[in-house]
């Protein structure tokens, strides 16, 4: 279809102020956080379930792409238009539309800021569980899309945990209700299929989310170490002894360095390592438990600990997390984040794997990572403008997705397989695996028009 | 032989003669709602349970997979019943991960195998699931029922 003819039709269905097809918007929306771009050929943004509707039953006449889009803080391609299409982007239809505090439940539009929705639940005493690093500006629709973890997904899982039904627009425009209130819904679970599908199933309009009343009491610690070894290990004797904290976060040097220089939150900037270990629930008990987990670090060789005495002090040791992306990325031009799993027994072995494989390439690697969960995120620093480099940090990107499977783990822990990871694909899956995966595909979005090139690779290469 | 008896001859040369049930009186006791099969099958691998269906299906067969029964008053009635495939040969644990707090076990374990597991390696963990019939429901029976508690 002719691009002028398209734009005349889509103002026609959602009117002309949710178009955008400048060239500069077009170049607004061609990338994500990740290292791909591409543009979009047109951009809608919707204001209603009917709107995304419409648009959706237009493009499936007309076999245009769609790739739905929240703020596009993804980190793996998940929203970027590679092939072209109708971006829609989900930030107008921002609403909370239901408050049912006594059920614990919320229901929201997608294009609703994790961290509004959150600040929202606080004046009730209650709390949405998962915390990706970006809620600032991630979108509820968003963080389903790439099923996003966060720092207490230790305790709590990940997004799709608290997700318990949508509304969902198929790819002919008709919109279906999947799952619902309840934590167990008859039928099929649909939501265990949608969640983390990365808008290639459909479009979710409307989310049921769970909510939980706010812990009564919350102790935030931060544990200082000379080695990574010792930090790692440190991980995992807290679990063996039975204990979940609600995080166990980890930084390493490099990032420790980064963050004390763009933040001054206090870190000590020649620590091998620092630990974030936070725990909430009941106020008895919870010193006990600080105890253990104290007497653990100390075995483990801990250099300092700092508890935070009051919410400031706490905000200070999250926002040194939280900004760590962020503050690396002023170290170089780019950075290129990877998500890999590990058995969080092999995170010690595999981090030295990783320092070796910077050397290898000759790039600095810093680490940031969800230790409790074995999760691991190595940021590799370089400058895209080299292009020798950018050479080298795809291939070291490669081979830590590789290293994290042949440690018994897989290629990502919360950021999707978009179009970075798709050829890691087969270091997990059988062609079978990825052919049953398929048949699901073709049951949503029988012409591949939802978000296409995303998370399936194309030809079936066996592992 | 008529066709009705020689795809279940077949069913014998693919798991061996033993663990295919054919005796009507038996058969009685796999009835889901008065509806016996024709025969009851327990493979004792997952290589012979994917070569059971792949014959199952090339003879347009029903299957109707079964741990220990204890959910026979749940779901809903099949129409037509071929071939019941028993799981409680495939029952080992194949996986122990203490230190990484997880478990992989075949389907037809039993969760009071699972949980005597748990309890006495390490320091003791446990599966947090309590359906019905704990020391009889199988694993698999409990996934494929969500199962919860009663």
């Amino acid at each position: 279809m002719e691009k002028d003819k398209m734009i005349s039709e889509l103002v026609r269905l959602v009117g002309k102020e949710n178009v955008l097809c400048s060239d500069m918007h077009l170049k607004l929306y061609e990338y994500d956080a990740s290292l791909i771009r591409s543009k979009p050929d047109c951009i809608v943004c919707p204001t209603s379930t009917e709107q995304v509707s419409k648009v959706v039953k237009f493009a499936h006449d007309h076999k245009i792409p769609v790739i739905a889009r929240g703020s596009g803080t993804n980190l793996s391609g998940g929203s970027v238009a590679v092939r072209g299409g109708i971006a829609i982007v989900l930030t107008r239809m921002n609403r909370i539309l239901e408050m049912d505090i006594e059920n614990l439940r919320v229901v929201v539009q997608p294009g609703v800021v994790t961290l509004d929705l959150k600040n929202v639940l606080a004046r009730h005493g209650y709390l949405y569980q998962p915390d990706p690093a970006s809620e600032k500006v991630t979108t509820i629709g968003g963080n389903f899309g790439e099923n996003s973890g966060g720092p207490h997904c230790l305790k709590y899982g990940v997004t799709s945990n608290h997700v318990l039904g949508v509304e969902l627009v198929l790819y002919d425009g008709q919109v279906v209700e999947v799952g619902g209130k309840a934590l167990d819904n008859p039928g099929y679970d649909l939501m265990g299929v949608l969640g983390g599908s990365e808008g290639t199933l459909g479009i979710v309009t409307q989310a049921v989310l769970r909510i939980m009343p706010k812990a009564e009491a919350v102790k935030t610690m931060l544990c200082i170490f000379n080695s990574i070894e010792d930090g790692g290990n440190t991980v995992t004797a807290i679990i063996g002894e039975g204990i979940i904290p609600a995080t166990l976060e980890m930084m390493d040097n490099l990032t420790i360095k980064a963050v004390e220089e763009a933040y001054h939150v206090g870190f000590p900037t020649d620590a091998a390592a620092i630990l974030i270990i936070e725990l909430d629930g009941l106020k008895d008990g919870m010193e006990r438990l600080t105890e253990r987990i104290l007497a653990i670090c100390r075995q483990h060789n801990v250099r300092e600990i700092r508890v935070a005495k009051d919410q400031a002090e706490r905000d200070k040791i999250w926002a040194g997390r939280k900004g760590a992306f962020g503050a690396v990325g002023r170290l170089r031009p780019n950075y290129l984040v990877n998500d890999g799993t590990v058995p969080r027994t092999r995170l010690p072995e595999t981090l030295a794997k990783v320092v070796e494989i910077g050397k290898k390439y000759k790039l600095p690697i810093a680490n940031v990572f969800h230790a409790g969960d074995g999760n691991l995120h190595p940021l590799i620093l370089f400058d895209e403008r080299d292009k020798d480099e950018l050479t080298r940090v795809h291939a070291a990107a490669m081979e830590i997705m590789k290293l994290c499977v042949d440690m018994g783990g897989t290629i990502s822990g919360e950021h999707g397989i978009g179009v970075e990871k798709i050829q890691g694909m087969s270091f997990i899956f059988s062609a079978s695996d990825i052919a049953a995966m398929k048949k699901v595909k073709a049951a949503f979005d029988p012409e591949n028009m939802f978000n296409p090139g995303k998370v399936l690779p194309e030809t079936e290469k066996a592992a | 032989m008529s066709h009705s008896t020689q795809w279940v001859s077949a069913l014998k040369g693919i798991i061996g003669e033993t663990n295919v049930i054919q005796d009507p009186d038996q058969l009685k006791g796999y009835a889901v709602d008065g509806l016996a099969p024709r025969a009851v099958v327990s493979p004792g691998s997952v290589e012979e349970v994917s070569k059971l269906l792949a014959y199952a299906h090339s003879e347009k067969r029903t299957v109707v997979p079964r741990g220990n029964g204890t959910k026979m008053a749940a779901g809903g009635i099949p129409g037509k019943i071929d071939l019941i495939l028993s799981m409680l040969r495939i029952n080992r644990i194949t996986e122990h991960d203490i230190p990484n707090l997880s478990l992989s076990v075949e389907a037809g374990i039993t969760l009071l195998e699972v949980q005597k597991k748990l309890a006495g390696a390490g320091k003791g963990s446990f599966l947090p699931l309590d359906p019905p019939y704990t020391e009889r429901a199988t694993i698999g029976g409990i996934i494929a029922a969500s199962t919860t508690t009663t």
